[in-house]
């Protein structure tokens, strides 16, 4: 269970220098495991007829009058015998109605309990326990029938759970109800309907089959031809084209030619009246026709050359300039950038008691091996470990092909209708309807007997 | 090792069935018990038998071969109980006597597609066209465990060069029928049971 204590230490750990990780990390894991525990108690403490807890003796399930049999047949089950020394339990996650739960630990934690495969989430500790125990680190291989059947499915006969496409509802129908699946549909005080699983329960039971052809021997006078085994395999080729990734920068020359004209003047006065007559050999007008203002001469704008002034001015303004303008062309390959993100870190925490009924079902059989012939009890145990009631109980079982139903077999400690249906596939599904909502922190236990085929 | 037990026609247990040899050396020496015999077999391997002193078929021997090519995970300890059945019936037997080659696989039922019929394995025994692929279908149905072949071959002198007999895969062949738990003792070629108190572990096998 990751709780609360479990952000607050990772955020105060980020804080602190690291010197003192070591220090805050203890603390927090003190901190954790005080919580467990005292989440333990309280559990272990208020639920009733629970054959998984050390301290079942104070069932409420004991104060209906038929379920005092069935406790005691139940308790003859081989699932709680060897647990009785080793305090781990776990528990079913809860989920609505189109959830997926296949009977394996989100987590990835999965842990076995004899023919028994508790999907579950949260240890939980006994009730006095001062220092919680803590998890064996070494490699531990798990034999139990549950995790060699994920190995070898075909060698096992397993019954339970939601194998395959999920159990889920569309237009109050339910669907997804195969063979092997095995759940319990309620509705809580609130009038939402849930549907649970149970876990998954495996016995060893291989069946073989065999398939003969009897042939006439024939006698070879042909030979044998060789076997000619031509194996064209196209090469594989892997073109990788990539764009150039060019860039044309064009800069023109910074050089500007100015031809100004020049304009000559060749004025030839008469000596008339000066005596030494001055003859102007030359006069160099370096000012083009464009250029002769008075304002340029004199300094005196006139209203006449106005226009022209402006003119000339936005010209000067264009050559003056020490750069020709610059064109630059740049052309790059699109580049897709994708980005996927993820959660990293989910924290939660998991109020259980808050008031609102909750179903939890599990399943186990008597028998851990069985042959084709024998018989095996199922005992399927239900719990409300909510505080409030629950409504409108059916547990559901479709059994595999497999299994042979034996008739009458079927018991239930409260009163209700037990509904057997042809499952379509050579067996049948078992269908136990309550008669009266489950009051919380109530339980009860329904089995059925069946053949191995 | 994989236990297999070979069952002739018309076998009680009480060795009436007939005798089942197998060979432990290219030589042709064989470890011969009672049927339905019990033998730990090596994956992998191609085993010759001999079956003789079957009642219906007086006088008559076959030598079939058992090839091996899968194995079960049984629980520790249970290993001997899950042999894999290997049931050879008066009418194979015939047919083989007749000069017939009898080709037979044996698989493990895939669960989900099992026949939803109680039965025993040896009526599940199904006759396929001869044009068909045998481990093709058994691959379909389930998962193929064993190949038997059984014609009228009988060996020659040059058995022992030709291989014949095998060429001295190990085989330990269980003093008893199967039935209790054993465990394979370190003596080649023959298994010895525990005492039956021993057999039995705890927590294994709760009963009601």
């Amino acid at each position: 269970m990751i709780s609360g204590w479990t952000r607050f230490s990772v955020a105060f750990t980020w804080r602190q220098p690291l010197a003192r990780c070591a220090s805050q990390l203890a603390l927090s894991a003190l901190l954790l495991t005080a919580c467990s525990c005292s989440t333990a108690r309280k559990q272990t403490a208020s639920t009733a007829a629970d054959p998984f807890l050390k301290h079942d003796a104070t069932a409420q399930v004991a104060s209906n009058p038929a379920a005092g049999e069935s406790r005691k047949g139940y308790a003859t089950s081989p699932a709680p015998a060897p647990q009785a020394a080793r305090p781990h339990f776990d528990e079913q996650n809860d989920f609505d109605v189109g959830a997926r739960s296949d009977g394996r630990n989100p987590q990835g934690g999965a842990r076995t309990n004899g023919a028994i495969q508790l999907t579950a989430a949260e240890e939980r500790c006994p009730d006095l326990c001062d220092v919680c125990p803590i998890p064996c680190e070494g490699a531990v291989i798990d034999e139990s029938p549950c995790a060699s059947a994920k190995l070898y499915p075909d060698e096992y006969l397993c019954d339970g759970g939601d194998r395959d496409y999920p159990i889920h509802y569309e237009d109050d129908q339910m669907l997804g109800f195969e063979t092997e699946d095995a759940a319990v549909e309620y509705r809580d005080d609130s009038g939402k309907r849930h549907v649970k699983p149970t876990n998954r329960v495996c016995v060893y039971s291989p069946r073989f089959a065999a398939v003969t052809s009897i042939t006439q021997s024939m006698e070879d006078v042909g030979g044998s031809r060789p076997l000619q085994a031509i194996a064209a395999a196209a090469g594989t080729g892997l073109s990788n084209r990539e764009a150039t990734f060019a860039q044309h920068q064009r800069d023109g020359s910074e050089r500007l030619v100015t031809r100004v004209r020049g304009s000559g003047l060749t004025n030839s006065a008469s000596p008339d009246v000066v005596d030494r007559p001055i003859g102007i050999h030359g006069h160099v007008h370096t000012t083009t026709p464009l250029l002769d203002f008075a304002f340029l001469r004199t300094g005196v704008m006139k209203q006449a050359e106005e226009a022209r002034l402006a003119e000339s001015i936005q010209s000067a303004r264009v050559w003056t300039r020490d750069q020709n303008p610059v064109v630059t062309a740049k052309s790059e390959q699109a580049i897709e950038l994708k980005g996927h993100f993820k959660a990293l870190e989910l924290v939660g925490q998991e109020n259980r008691f808050n008031g609102q009924g909750k179903l939890r079902i599990v399943k186990s059989a008597d028998k851990r091996i069985a042959e084709p012939g024998d018989i095996v009890k199922f005992s399927i145990r239900y719990d409300n470990i909510g505080d409030r009631e629950v409504h409108d109980v059916v547990i559901v079982d479709n059994l595999t092909p497999r299994l042979e139903y034996i008739t009458d077999s079927a018991t239930c400690d409260r009163d209700g209708a037990l509904q057997v249906e042809d499952n379509g596939e050579g067996s049948v599904i078992l269908k136990w309807v309550l008669d009266e909502p489950l009051k919380g922190r109530s339980g009860g236990v329904v089995t059925f007997q069946a053949i191995v085929r | 090792m994989q236990f297999v037990k070979v069952e002739l026609p018309n076998s009680t247990g009480e060795g009436d069935g007939g005798q089942v040899s197998f060979y432990t050396n290219p030589q042709g020496e064989s470890t011969t018990t009672a049927s339905p015999a019990v033998a730990a077999l090596r994956v992998g391997s191609v085993y010759r038998l001999k079956i003789s002193d079957m009642p219906d078929f007086p006088g008559a021997e076959l030598f079939p071969t058992i090839e091996l090519i899968d194995r079960l995970h049984p629980p520790r300890g249970r290993e001997v109980e899950f042999a894999i059945p290997i049931v050879l019936t008066a009418e194979e037997i015939a047919k083989a006597l007749e000069g017939r080659l009898v080709t037979k696989v044996i698989y493990l039922e895939q669960p989900d597609r099992a026949a939803p019929v109680r039965n025993t394995t040896a009526a599940r025994n199904r006759l396929a066209d001869p044009r068909e692929n045998l481990l093709a279908i058994a691959d379909e149905a389930g998962r193929p465990m064993v190949i038997v072949r059984v014609g009228g071959r009988l060996p020659d002198a040059a058995a022992s060069e030709t291989g014949f007999f095998g060429f001295g895969e190990p085989v330990q062949v269980l003093d008893r029928p199967a039935g209790n738990a054993g465990s394979i003792s370190a003596q080649p070629g023959r298994l010895t049971l525990p005492a039956p108190e021993q057999q039995s572990r705890p927590g294994e096998a709760e009963t009601e």
